[in-house]
């Protein structure tokens, strides 16, 4: 009796469940909302404090540039009306547009870009270098500033507009007077989005609405260049870190946008009529050996270049995705859309020969020391790599372990340059975009100071003075040279070894307008019809 | 029927343990070895089960894989489960004792397992050692709690009482009359665990917290394939049947021994 | 009765004490601090160091723990790292997501698993009782995100009954939290209604096989009646049990619903933190689980006393 009651209860449940009712109008407005898949958490609302990414999206919404480059990396202005060089170049000064404001109705004043650039100057790489150039700061009226250099530094404009991290936001005086060890706690900018703080759920949600004080430019977008018109009247970021529901809520129409498509997952995609998958960014993801040049085995020069001969770049890149229009082979220390993308000095990464690399290895003197892979699990492309690695340098003959790890654990083991059995490592695998990799200012992996590279250490003192040659050159048409030859000579020294890249797509529905390629996630100019 | 539960689930219990203990005369294919070119195939003569996101024979695989998830299953389930009960009934036995063990039991029970795991990996590395002693910190508290709860009532009983009351020592008590009431609960109990140590070891893997990436088992097999089902069903079909087999038959298993060591049974009202 | 309540609550004190010691302990003995994975994979060394000299990390670690235990007993529970909210209004946020999915799931599998192990109970060996030993094992050993996968495939993306993920809160209206809550809630439940469902019946089967059973049996007493009045108290203990040590499971198992379904919960603000090594988010979540189970603890040995009178503290 009473199992005849409850079955009778469920059935008349789950008939009932299609009239649950369908969400009306507590939706907001769905057609004029942006709802994007987010791929990481937001956590920091301070572009200048941390790197990550997420961070630097919420930025290019919520705040504005003084410049902006353009694809070919060519800085425009944004906010600037225009700038010019005097003094042989000693001056830089600069005028602000009409009307700019931010979102709590205040004008943008120079006093406000002078204090954005100098918390900016403080963190970022390519703004330290350019603070070194940097005399002093005056601020002429509310509406132009100057800067006084040291000496002619051409490349403040690039600086100054680039598209990587940390990029040079423009906040509110009184955020851009906060200690740049110490985050802001507002989120005020002049962006084309206001940031709503009160629906913020930090990992959860994030939402912004259109700023109706905006004016964009007139010019078309071109990169992170151009007009950024707010499209929609609201956008909301969703954080599903699993693909298949966050593959499964875009085909539903739950959501818009993904920003991150899981590779494998794009043919389900491409075959749904409602959905576009697409490469916006041109860049890519460029993948990496690191090595370490502090231990054995790879302190010697030729063992490492014995391991070079033997990586073939469309192995790894395949050990992530299937099709083969997604991956690109690049052998090159530059992105292949830098302006100094080449394959001089790439002939070793071509050889593709274990037999040769064993030989090589021989040669090298290699004794059997052990080579510890420290591999990262949670991003599936990079454990994917580090397996093929482990692989190959097996069948190379050489003593290999490869350790699996969180990324956190990771991060700390790569800071000991002790041996291997003592908590050290030899090898790990990572990404860059390419915008990362474009010229050898942001470049960091090009850096061969020893101590004070990055992690891996490479020392060559040739590459650092062929670094300071093109910092220090005049012309971009000059700078090619340098910059080549500092690829020649880091195929010999093998600071890092490239391992190619891979598309990154974006898949979104068919109804949003507007949507055009970009190195960053910029979510202004699309729109929903 | 009653006996039937247990000679299926054994037999079928006993042909997977087989599996395992025989892979590597089953296969021939290695199941490490790469292939990026051919990820992702669809089953096929050259790979019975098809190939993984590295190339690899899926077949190899999870025949191979049964050796560590059956290992770490068993091995949690019957460590949580002696450990467990032996504190429970420690617990149970003695009001003091109940205070302290019960205390430390809930502190212990609000440890996230997957904390432990990633500090045990971080600090020895991943293995499937770690593994098995995250997973069974985290169960020992519930059996202890369950075994505790049982005692306590058991302890009411009157022939406990006349135990005791004919000069039976308490740990003769608890070994004569109380274990025997315990028994049944923590065989459905263990068979749980062994269940939940191996989707656990699953969930762990998803994080780098698992067994080791290039050693195969059911666990690490289907985080593998968490985002690639679509493309590749079989990639998580074929760990998950075996697993789902593997399952009903220790509980079939379970069922049948509690049939056996508790002879009360057939009641019908 | 009273007293013993208050006793309990006082010595969970010094437990979640010890609790934050061990968590404490744990983090420090792991790899990786959060200045790192802040930093991110392109910092430099530099830009690590001194994201950890502004974090306060580079503190003796004795010195950090007594500042955090000592803010803590003020009701402070700090502030994230990564976020730089305080780490109270963090999980704030992200409890009524969880604690409306623990609820459903709870209604669920005590609703589905008690009755149908007594109904199984009361009949061995029927088909009623093959049904509940399939349904429970399917139930143990589908792993939740492929009961997860399998259900949104299923009502969601081809029958498109219900949303593949997503959270609404109760304010927005009961019919549209219900209809974003079901999926998780039945996915996270089926392994709880299988255990309760299993463990009632054992527990029945059981007391059924009772002489006091036997005798009222023989006096001629309905077999309702003996099933409802005299047996499921006396089974009710082992049930009551598993419910308890249940409900806290369900909060590890909920970590992956919430994964799949995109619940913005603490299950997943938990893993996250702990991936980050957020280690003030962590520590506070951990404290406030300790402090949950021993709640969830205490409820179920006080119910053991109206359970079964034999029991006293």
């Amino acid at each position: 009796m009473k199992r005849r009651k409850f079955l009778r209860g469920a059935s008349l449940a789950g008939a009932a469940l299609p009239f649950l009712g369908r969400p009306t109008l507590a939706q907001k407005n769905a057609a004029r909302t942006l709802k994007i898949i987010h791929n990481g958490n937001l956590a920091s609302l301070d572009p200048i404090w941390t790197t990550a990414p997420p961070t630097k999206d919420y930025a290019f919404l919520t705040f504005d540039q003084l410049l902006a480059v353009d694809s070919k990396y060519v800085p425009h202005p944004q906010m600037a009306e225009g700038w010019t060089f005097e003094d042989d170049g000693r001056t830089f000064v600069l005028g602000l547009r009409e009307g700019l404001k931010f979102h709590d109705g205040e004008p943008v004043r120079s006093a406000d870009c002078i204090a954005s650039i100098q918390r900016w100057g403080a963190r970022d790489g390519f703004g330290q270098l350019a603070m070194r150039f940097v005399d002093t700061f005056e601020a002429i009226d509310d509406r132009r500033f100057r800067i006084k250099l040291k000496k002619s530094f051409p490349l403040l404009p690039a600086a100054l507009g680039k598209s990587n991290s940390s990029q040079c936001f423009i906040m509110p005086e009184r955020m851009a007077k906060v200690d740049p060890m110490k985050q802001v706690t507002e989120t005020i900018g002049s962006g084309p989005y206001r940031f709503l703080k009160e629906e913020f759920v930090s990992g959860a949600k994030a939402a912004w609405a259109k700023f109706d004080g905006y004016i964009p430019r007139k010019e078309p977008v071109d990169s992170i260049a151009g007009g950024r018109i707010p499209a929609v009247d609201r956008i909301e970021w969703a954080f599903i870190s699993d693909p298949s529901t966050a593959m499964a809520a875009l085909i539903a129409g739950e959501q818009d946008y993904w920003d991150a498509p899981t590779l494998d997952l794009v043919p389900v995609m491409k075959a749904d009529p409602n959905i576009v998958v697409s490469p916006r960014n041109p860049t890519g993801s460029y993948y990496m050996l690191q090595l370490n040049h502090t231990q054995p085995p790879f302190n010697n020069p030729k063992v490492r270049q014995a391991l070079a001969m033997a990586i073939d770049q469309s192995q790894f890149l395949k050990s992530a995705v299937s099709d083969p229009a997604l991956l690109k082979p690049c052998y090159g220390y530059y992105g292949s859309d830098s302006p100094y993308a080449s394959e001089e000095g790439a002939e070793i990464l071509k050889t593709k020969s274990i037999e040769k690399a064993k030989a090589a290895l021989k040669e090298a003197g290699y004794a059997g020391e052990k080579v510890v892979i420290l591999g990262v699990m949670e991003n599936p492309t990079l454990a994917a790599m580090s397996q093929v690695a482990e692989d190959l340098m097996r069948r190379m003959g050489m003593n290999v372990q490869l350790v699996a790890m969180d990324f956190a654990t990771m991060a700390q083991r790569r800071t000991s340059k002790e041996p291997t059995d003592k908590g050290g490592w030899s090898m790990f695998v990572t990404a860059w975009t390419g915008s990362d990799i474009v010229n050898p200012a942001v470049h960091q992996m090009l850096r061969a100071g020893g101590p004070t590279a990055w992690f891996g250490w490479p020392n060559d003192p040739e590459m650092e003075a062929l670094r300071d040659q093109w910092a220090n050159t005049a012309t971009a048409e000059a700078q090619k040279k340098p910059a080549i030859a500092l690829q020649v000579q880091a195929f010999k020294t093998l600071p890092y070894i490239p391992l190619g890249s891979l598309v990154s797509l974006v898949a979104y529905r068919k109804n949003l307008t507007g949507v055009f390629p970009c190195p960053v996630a910029a979510y202004w100019n699309i729109g929903k019809s | 029927m009653r006996r039937g539960k247990l000679w299926v689930g054994g037999a079928l219990l006993a042909a997977i343990v087989a599996i395992a203990v025989l892979s590597p005369y089953l296969v021939q294919a290695d199941p490490r070895a790469l292939a990026p070119g051919s990820r992702l195939l669809a089953p096929s003569a050259a790979h019975w089960f098809g190939t993984d996101q590295l190339g690899r024979d899926l077949f190899a695989r999870v025949l191979w894989g049964a050796r560590i998830s059956l290992f770490v299953g068993v091995s949690v389930a019957v460590l949580s489960a002696l450990i467990g009960t032996a504190i429970g009934m420690l617990s149970g036995s003695s009001r003091g004792l109940d205070a302290i063990v019960m205390r430390v039991m809930d502190g212990v029970m609000s440890i996230p397992a997957i904390l432990l795991a990633i500090a045990l990996m971080a600090v020895a590395g991943a293995s499937v050692v770690n593994v098995i002693a995250a997973v069974t910190v985290v169960e020992i508290p519930r059996v202890a709690r369950l075994v505790r709860g049982i005692v306590l009532s058991l302890r009411e009983q009157p022939y406990v009482e006349a135990a005791i009351a004919a000069g039976t020592t308490p740990p003769m008590i608890m070994i004569r009359h109380v274990l025997p009431g315990v028994v049944s609960p923590i065989i459905v109990q263990a068979t749980f665990i062994w269940a939940t140590a191996m989707i656990l070891e699953a969930a762990l893997s998803f994080i780098g917290a698992g067994t080791p990436p290039s050693t195969p088992s059911w666990g690490n097999l289907l985080a593998d394939a968490r985002a690639l089902w679509q493309i590749r069903p079989t990639l998580v079909f074929f760990p998950a049947g075996f697993l789902f087999v593997t399952l009903l038959a220790v509980n079939m298993l379970g069922d049948g021994l509690r049939d056996i060591l508790d002879p009360r049974q057939e009641p019908r009202i | 009765m009273l007293s013993y309540m208050v006793r309990r609550l006082l010595t969970a004190v010094p437990v979640m004490g010890v609790v934050a010691l061990v968590v404490f302990s744990l983090l420090y003995l792991t790899p990786g601090d959060p200045a790192q994975v802040l930093a991110g994979d392109t910092a430099t060394p530099e830009q690590i160091a001194q994201i950890r000299a502004a974090l306060g990390l580079d503190e003796h670690a004795p010195l950090r723990f007594a500042r955090w235990l000592w803010h803590v007993v003020q009701g402070d529970l700090g502030v994230s790292i990564f976020s730089g909210e305080p780490v109270t209004h963090m999980i704030g946020q992200r409890l009524a997501p969880t604690f409306s999915l623990l609820l459903l799931a709870v209604i669920i599998s005590v609703g589905i698993g008690v009755p149908f192990g007594v109904a199984a109970a009361a009949r061995p060996g029927s088909w009623l009782d093959w049904a509940l030993t399939t349904f429970t094992t399917l139930g143990f050993s589908l792993p939740a995100f492929i009961a997860g996968y399998g259900l949104a495939f299923l009502f969601a993306t081809t029958l498109k009954w219900l949303p593949v993920q997503g959270f609404v809160p109760l304010s927005e209206g009961p019919a549209l939290w219900l209809r974003n809550l079901i999926l998780p809630a039945v996915t996270l439940s089926l392994v709880y209604a299988a255990i309760i469902g299993r463990v009632t019946r054992a527990s029945v089967v059981d007391v059924l096989s009772e002489d006091y059973i036997r005798t009222a049996r023989a006096k001629g007493i309905a077999p309702r009646v003996i099933l409802f009045r005299h047996a499921l108290k006396n089974a009710a203990v082992p049930v009551v049990t598993i419910i308890g040590i249940g409900a806290a499971t369900l909060i590890g198992s909920a970590v992956i619903t919430e994964n799949v379904f995109a619940i913005p919960g603490v299950g997943r603000l938990t893993v996250d933190a702990i991936l980050h090594r957020d280690y003030p988010v962590i520590q506070g979540v951990v404290l406030m689980l300790s402090a949950a189970y021993v709640l969830v603890n205490v409820a179920v040995d006080l119910s053991y006393t109206f359970l079964d009178p034999r029991i006293r503290y």
